[in-house]
Parts: C-alpha cells; sequence; structure tokens
C-alpha cells in the first residue's frame, strides 16, 4: 500500500531532523544569544530541511548540511533587519545577583558574554568548532569560505576570547578541574 | 608569540581541535614532551575550546519551550529544550495518585471495587513483526492483570500504517484480534476514521474493518482524550 | 525506527503531535524512557537522556525496557559501531537514571536473567511497568 509508504517516510523524516533540534539551537544561539531569535531560526531549519529530505539523503551522511541551511536562514535574517537583534539582557548586563554567584554559572555568562563580541565570521567559525565539533573542512563548506579563513578565524577567535576573560583568570583556574571533566 | 615557535598558531589550533594528520599529530606530541612553553600554549588553547563548550551546553530556552515541527510550541518546563528531542510519543502529564496497594488475600473482593486500570495502546507501525509484537504486548499485559485479579480496561489504537491490524483482507492477525476480542472483555480494538479516509483519498481504496472493531473520529484526537480521562498511554 | 505525530503537516495529513494543555505534574520531571525496539532506538535514547539531562539535571529518568529492547542491557552488547553500551550506561545509571528489564521478555525469549547487567533492575512485565510509572506521575517518551 503506498499510502503506509509514504506516511511511515514522511514521519521517520520528521523523526529524524527533530533530533538535531537541540544541537542547531545551541548553535544559533551561541550566534545570535536571543533566545526566542534562535528558536524561530532553527524552526525554519528544519522545516525548509524536512522539504528537502525527500530529496537527499544519505542517513549516514554527517549533519553538515543543516547548518549550511541554518547559516543560510541566520545570513537572511539580518539582511532582511537592518538593525542589530537585541540579545537577552543576561548576557550584557554586569550584575551578578546572589543568586548567580555560582562562579561556574558566572563563567558561562562571562563566556558567552565574550562570544557575543566576537566578530560575526570568528564568532561563527569557533562554535561549529568548539559546540558542535565539526572539521574545519565541515565548517569551510558551512560557512561557505576558504579552509584556510577557518582557521585564521579560529585562531583569533581563541586569542579573542583570551584576552576578554582575562579579568576571570583566577576563577578560571578555580574551574580548572572541573573543566576537565567535560569531554 | 614566540619567535622560536616552532608550530603555527594554525597548526596549533589544529592539534588541538583533531584536525591534523596522524604524523603531524606525532610531531606535536614529540615537542610536547619537552618544550613546557609550547605546553602552556597548548593548554591555553584546549581551555578555550572547552570553555566555548561548556558555555553552551544548556542553552536557555524561550518561555514555552522549543517549537516543534508540527503546529506551535510544546510545553514547555525547562524541559523543553530536551523534550525538543524526543521523538513521537505524548508526554502525558497526570495528577491522580495510583490506588493503595491492597494485601492479596483480599485482592479479588477489593478488586471489583476498585477503578479499572485504563491503558491505550498505540499502534502506528504496520509491519507485521511490529504487529505480532504489539498484540504480544496486549495479551500480555492483560494476562498480568487478569492473573493479578485487577480489572483493565485497555484499548488499541491503530492509525496511520498501524491501521493494517484491523482491516479485512489485509490484516495478518485477524484471527488472533478475533480471538482476544472474545478472550477478554476489557479489551477494545478502535480504528482511526481520518486514516480511513486518507486511504481513500490517495489510493481509492474503501477499507473494510474487522469484525467488532470500533471507529473514532481521529486516532489522535483519541490518544488526547483518553490521556486527559486519565488513561496511561504506550506506544508499541 | 521511531515513531512522530504529524498536525496538520501536510494539508493531507490529520495526524498530530500531541500537546496536552491539562495537566502538569506538580511534583517536577519524572519521565519514561520506553525502549522495545532494538538497539538503534537503545543508541537514540541514550544520546537523548543525555541531552535531557545537560538541559535538566534535576529529571528523574526511568528506561523500561522489553522486546528488542533489553538487549542493549545484556553483558557484552555493543552498539553498531562495536562500541559497549555498559560504559554510557553505568554513567548514566551513576547519575541517577534507572534501567528496568522485563521478565516476560527474558522468559519469551530465553535469555538468561544472570545475563542482565547489575545497573538494570528486573520487573514483572515491561508494559505493565510502562503503565504503573504513568499512574504514579510520569510523563511517556517513545524515542
Amino acid at each position: 500500500m503506498d499510502v503506509f509508504n509514504f506516511l511511515g517516510r514522511t514521519r521517520e523524516a520528521k523523526a529524524r531532523l527533530e533530533q538535531h533540534r537541540l544541537r542547531l539551537y545551541r548553535i544559533a544561539y551561541a550566534w545570535t544569544h536571543n533566545a526566542a531569535l534562535a528558536d524561530d531560526l532553527v524552526q525554519e531549519t528544519l522545516t525548509k530541511a524536512l522539504q528537502k529530505s525527500g530529496q537527499l539523503r544519505d542517513p549516514n551522511a554527517g549533519d553538515a548540511w543543516l547548518y549550511s541551511i541554518l547559516a543560510n536562514c541566520y545570513h537572511d535574517h539580518f539582511r532582511r533587519h537592518r538593525v542589530t537583534e537585541e540579545i537577552d539582557n543576561h548576557i550584557l548586563t554586569d550584575d551578578s545577583t546572589p543568586e548567580k554567584e555560582s562562579s561556574e554559572q558566572e563563567i558561562v555568562l562571562k563566556v558567552r558574554a565574550a562570544i557575543a563580541k566576537l566578530s560575526e565570521g570568528q564568532r561563527q567559525v569557533i562554535t561549529l568548532v568548539d559546540i558542535q565539533g565539526l572539521s574545519y573542512m565541515e565548517v569551510a563548506q558551512i560557512l561557505n569560505v576558504p579552509i584556510g579563513t577557518v582557521m585564521s578565524r579560529l585562531c583569533r577567535a581563541r586569542y579573542a576570547l583570551k584576552d576578554l576573560l582575562e579579568e576571570i583568570a583566577p576563577k578560571l583556574a578555580a574551574a580548572e578541574s572541573k573543566i576537565r571533566r567535560i569531554k | 608569540m614566540n619567535t622560536e615557535q616552532k608550530f603555527s598558531d594554525e597548526f596549533l589550533n589544529a592539534f588541538v581541535d583533531d584536525q591534523l594528520s596522524l604524523e603531524e599529530r606525532q610531531q606535536v606530541y614529540a615537542c610536547l614532551a619537552t618544550d613546557d612553553a609550547l605546553n602552556r600554549q597548548v593548554c591555553e588553547l584546549r581551555k578555550m575550546h572547552s570553555l566555548v563548550k561548556l558555555a553552551y551546553e544548556q542553552p536557555p530556552v524561550p518561555p514555552h519551550g522549543l517549537k516543534s515541527l508540527s503546529t506551535g510550541r510544546k510545553l514547555g518546563l525547562g524541559l523543553a529544550a530536551g523534550l525538543a528531542l524526543m521523538i513521537g510519543g505524548v508526554a502525558g502529564w497526570f495528577l491522580h495518585q495510583s490506588p493503595a496497594p491492597v494485601p492479596t488475600t483480599v485482592a479479588q473482593a477489593i478488586a471489583e471495587t476498585r477503578d479499572p486500570t485504563k491503558v491505550l495502546f498505540h499502534v502506528s507501525d504496520g509491519r507485521p513483526e511490529h504487529l505480532r509484537n504489539a498484540l504480544d504486548e496486549v495479551e500480555g499485559l492483560m494476562q498480568h492483570y487478569r492473573k493479578s485479579h485487577e480489572k483493565a480496561r485497555v484499548e488499541v489504537v491503530a492509525n496511520g500504517d498501524g491501521l493494517s491490524l484491523l482491516l479485512a483482507g489485509i490484516s495478518p492477525y485477524a484471527e488472533r484480534v478475533r480471538r482476544m476480542q472474545q478472550e477478554y472483555p476489557g479489551l477494545t480494538f478502535v480504528a482511526c476514521q481520518n486514516t480511513i479516509d486518507r486511504i481513500r483519498q490517495e489510493v481509492g481504496l474503501d477499507v473494510k474493518l474487522l469484525p467488532g472493531v470500533e471507529v473514532i473520529d481521529s486516532g489522535v484526537a483519541q490518544i488526547m482524550r483518553r490521556q486527559q480521562e486519565g488513561w496511561a498511554y504506550i506506544q508499541v | 525506527m521511531r515513531k512522530l505525530f504529524l498536525l496538520g503537516f501536510m494539508a493531507v495529513l490529520s495526524f498530530g503531535m500531541i500537546q496536552i494543555n491539562a495537566s502538569y505534574a506538580a511534583d517536577g520531571d519524572k519521565v519514561i524512557y520506553h525502549v522495545n525496539l532494538g538497539n538503534e532506538q537503545a543508541t537514540d535514547a541514550l544520546r537523548n537522556i543525555q541531552n535531557h539531562l545537560a538541559v535538566d539535571p534535576q529529571a528523574k529518568i526511568v528506561v523500561v525496557t522489553h522486546s528488542a529492547g533489553v538487549d542493549f542491557l545484556l553483558q557484552g552488547a555493543e552498539d553498531k559501531n562495536g562500541n559497549p553500551y555498559e560504559g554510557t550506561v553505568e554513567k548514566l545509571a551513576a547519575k541517577g537514571v534507572e534501567f528496568r528489564v522485563c521478565k516476560i521478555t527474558l522468559e519469551r525469549r530465553h535469555i538468561d536473567p544472570k545475563k542482565v547487567i547489575p545497573e538494570a533492575k528486573l520487573v514483572p512485565s515491561g508494559v505493565v511497568e510502562v503503565t504503573k510509572l504513568q499512574q504514579q506521575g510520569y510523563a511517556y517518551l517513545k524515542p
């Protein structure tokens, strides 16, 4: 019965794509630091991916293509909206309220603030590599730049990050052992 | 930057990100054994890598949780981002309590007065071995409750590909379904009208249901209704 | 093998993702992961659970397995890349995730209960367990 296959295939495609949502969301959030916008971008990405899913796909192929779609959605969004999008408040404000004094949480916020300050190209590269673990080659394809550009942006991004985070160096040292446990 | 630096920054970053060939990696390892400055450099890079990873492991999500590929938003309770990964399945949140445990010696007497356990099995996969598994699980459950003298009301709701379980001339288990209907009075097989309509529209076929099979408007709607009435849900 | 409801995804389909607008469990996030289809589903489940805990470390997660879903909890079980499951299961168990194996399945498939890894607990019936947990307020998820 054709209808059974058709229903089944679409269901499976959707299910497979939903698996990627949180991972895509992490990247979208790291790029925009705006939860609502990141949610919208990911939704747009998965919807587009679903439309294309009929044409593909080797189920064993990597996820890089999804991030290409995300990168395109991201660029389209900012082409349409000339003003800089509002960044979630907690990233920029410097107040550590008593509730947030957990030093790990403070580090997290400071790192996010530093990432937000990077240039767009550096931010995209460093997040795709560090959060999603994509290879330089994949990142080059996703962002449509030469691999040399990926490497130099990453270099500069990590230097910039180091500078931006200098002020919390003592806390970082304290948290070092915790970080080592993260794989 | 160190003028005596053997490896470029790009090279070291690539080392930290595992983008080097085996030989290239071995070169770096060889130097790391003796070069303190190199060690510090690599360490710094690794630290940056870990920090970025840490900073986004638990990103904040919008108040109502992440969207889904179905319409609108899913429920968010801080779980939303995690739930967004979950496929299929219904998240049913119940507030009712289960009956207090009773001694087996009086189980039979009390069973008659207790509310029956209500379970909805959802079948949406039409592959024969899957259907067979589903029927096995349903029977297993019915027998368990029979043995423990508990009343159970069980509905098997079939939609999508799973509807084939209940179609005359198509179901590989017509006879077993009939037997189970006779054997377990608390058991009902239910077909989804929406799927029936779909089939007519897509394929032009007017399906015939097995005898004794009930029909509801929509499998999905039925599942929602039953959940709100406190039924447990199992997708097999 | 995963299942999903489609709600108005395409005009012709009327399957839907269930959205319960009624009650929320007031007593925190308790979740069943139902695994019965095999190792592929188990691998997905384990990954989903890790992500789940990353977002909500306090979640109380119980993995209920039966039919083909018990395989990954047997001694020496490996995924399709040859990686043993036990390491991941151990780590999750250390974080409070519970794994339960259906005794009826073991009998039916003639699997020696001693082959089940120590991190997993035996229960009389997998589907009954899923039912009972829901009666106790657990949410149900099918990876």
